[in-house]
């Protein structure tokens, strides 16, 4: 009976992975992989984005460019870019984040810069994190680090109930242990602020909000439990009643803990991707409410020497590789 | 199929005994892709762009949360990025790297399916294609200061 029962689980996660994510690989950085967890090709950069003409972008902690099929740099943005680069969900336009120091050498700080570009390169959006911190009466996060935003997204079209500050055009920036920001259209105003935690430890990564209206996003760091333990999980929250409305937990808890980074992937209904900071890329059935897959080498292939991963994602990059063979 | 064999017979022809292409030809796991230029200047281009590429793969940098470097020193040693180098023939860039089996760089040697390749792109003037070439690595044929278009 035990066999019949896994083999008929075998289908079945055969069946959900072969739905959902059979024309994606997982990108990791600038390294693309494909489902047999093998490293097909790495692109230049820390922080990339494939388009199907087979250019794409690359970040780095000195600029932003957009390079060619034919390796040609088109245009380049100076900055320090970090954490992730995004598009918004029609492609035009391009969302990252930079930081700005006031003197570090003389006690100043860190202050980040989040920016909105055309995709030829023209500054369409750029403000500053300061304006924000003084809207919501923030002081900062530390005495070198008034902001430390680690994502930052355009908010799709809505198809669910949600508060009217979620509308699609506004953006969502999250940064550690300060909160989680819902920003107007042109990014100057806030038109909501959520602080998630007061301790220091705690931090939350990859704030998105879904389709249905949900906030989607890694918790990195709960509070240690009796027994000190710490554990991380995947919640998707409602934002009008403020109940997590999917949690993912490991059990035991402590199983699953990516302390500073972390990326989270509504693809459907049922499957969620995510990705741990060490020890590799996740996919959940929520249906099943177990892991259905688990890829290891996304993480260990990446890089020679061992070191985190902010996140891994999955993307149908056929088009883009196409012109990379 | 004449865009294709031109450049190679003119390179053949252009052959002296100073000249190694023959011995890269010969050589095993040789593989030749064509990418068409329509003149020397945009074959300029198209090496620079592609030992750029290679080069910005190759740029170091540390991991904001443990300090951890992307390349070790051994890894940055063992894949040595060719400068390009013009003569009064043509254009070239010669490097050592290690490449995977569909022959992409950006390894360092640490499974058995990567292996020490020369990566090389070439244009002789006449051509109507920059060369890529790929191929295993061999002590014995030491290319780094031959002109491949003499």
């Amino acid at each position: 009976m035990r066999i019949i029962y896994s083999v008929a689980l075998l289908l079945l996660m055969t069946d959900v992975f072969a739905m959902d994510l059979k024309n994606t690989h997982l990108v990791n950085g600038c390294s693309v992989f494909n489902w047999d967890g093998e490293k097909v090709k790495s692109f230049p950069g820390s922080f990339c984005q494939f388009f199907d003409d087979g250019s794409f972008l690359s970040g780095t902690i000195d600029s932003l460019k957009y390079m060619t099929k034919d390796s040609e740099i088109k245009w380049e943005y100076k900055g320090h870019i970090h954490h992730q680069v995004n598009l918004s969900p029609d492609l035009e336009r391009i969302m990252f984040m930079s930081s700005d120091y006031n003197s570090p050498d003389k006690g100043g700080s860190r202050v980040d810069q989040l920016v909105v570009l055309s995709r030829d390169g023209k500054v369409l959006l750029r403000q500053s994190a300061a304006d924000w911190m003084k809207q919501v009466n923030q002081e900062g996060y530390t005495k070198h680090e008034m902001t430390h935003f680690n994502s930052f997204y355009e908010i799709p079209e809505i198809k669910g109930k949600a508060p009217d500050y979620i509308k699609q055009g506004n953006y969502i920036a999250n940064s550690s242990t300060v909160g989680t920001f819902i920003l107007s259209a042109d990014l100057k105003k806030v038109l909501h602020f959520r602080k998630i935690h007061t301790s220091h430890k705690h931090q939350i990564h990859d704030v998105q909000i879904l389709t249905n209206g949900r906030m989607i996003y890694f918790n990195n760091s709960h509070t240690p439990t009796s027994n000190n333990v710490y554990f991380s999980t995947i919640e998707e929250m409602d934002l009008l009643t403020n109940r997590i409305e999917f949690e993912f937990r490991a059990n035991p808890e402590a199983a699953f803990f990516s302390r500073y980074c972390g990326g989270v992937q509504k693809i459907d209904e049922d499957i969620i991707l995510f990705s741990h900071m060490l020890t590799g890329t996740y996919v959940y059935s929520r249906k099943m409410k177990t892991i259905v897959n688990y890829l290891y080498q996304t993480h260990v292939l990446d890089s020679p020497s061992f070191s985190p991963s902010q996140q891994v994602k999955a993307v149908d990059v056929r088009a883009f590789m196409s012109h990379w063979k | 199929m004449t865009r294709y064999l031109l450049p190679l017979l003119l390179l053949v022809s252009c052959s002296s005994s100073k000249t190694n292409w023959n011995n890269l030809k010969n050589e095993a796991n040789y593989r030749a892709k064509l990418i068409p230029v329509n003149s020397r200047d945009e074959a300029r281009k198209v090496i620079n762009n592609k030992v750029n590429f290679i080069k910005m793969l190759f740029e170091q940098s540390k991991d904001p949360y443990f300090g951890t470097p992307r390349w070790s020193n051994y890894c940055l040693e063992i894949n040595k990025i060719g400068t390009v180098t013009e003569s009064t023939k043509g254009i070239q860039a010669i490097s050592v790297l290690v490449l995977n089996q569909t022959g992409d760089p950006g390894y360092c040697n640490d499974r058995p399916d990567q292996a020490r390749s020369r990566l090389i792109y070439l244009y002789c003037d006449g051509m109507d294609n920059v060369m890529e070439i790929k191929q295993s690595y061999s002590k014995e044929v030491k290319l780094t200061t031959d002109d491949l278009c003499e």
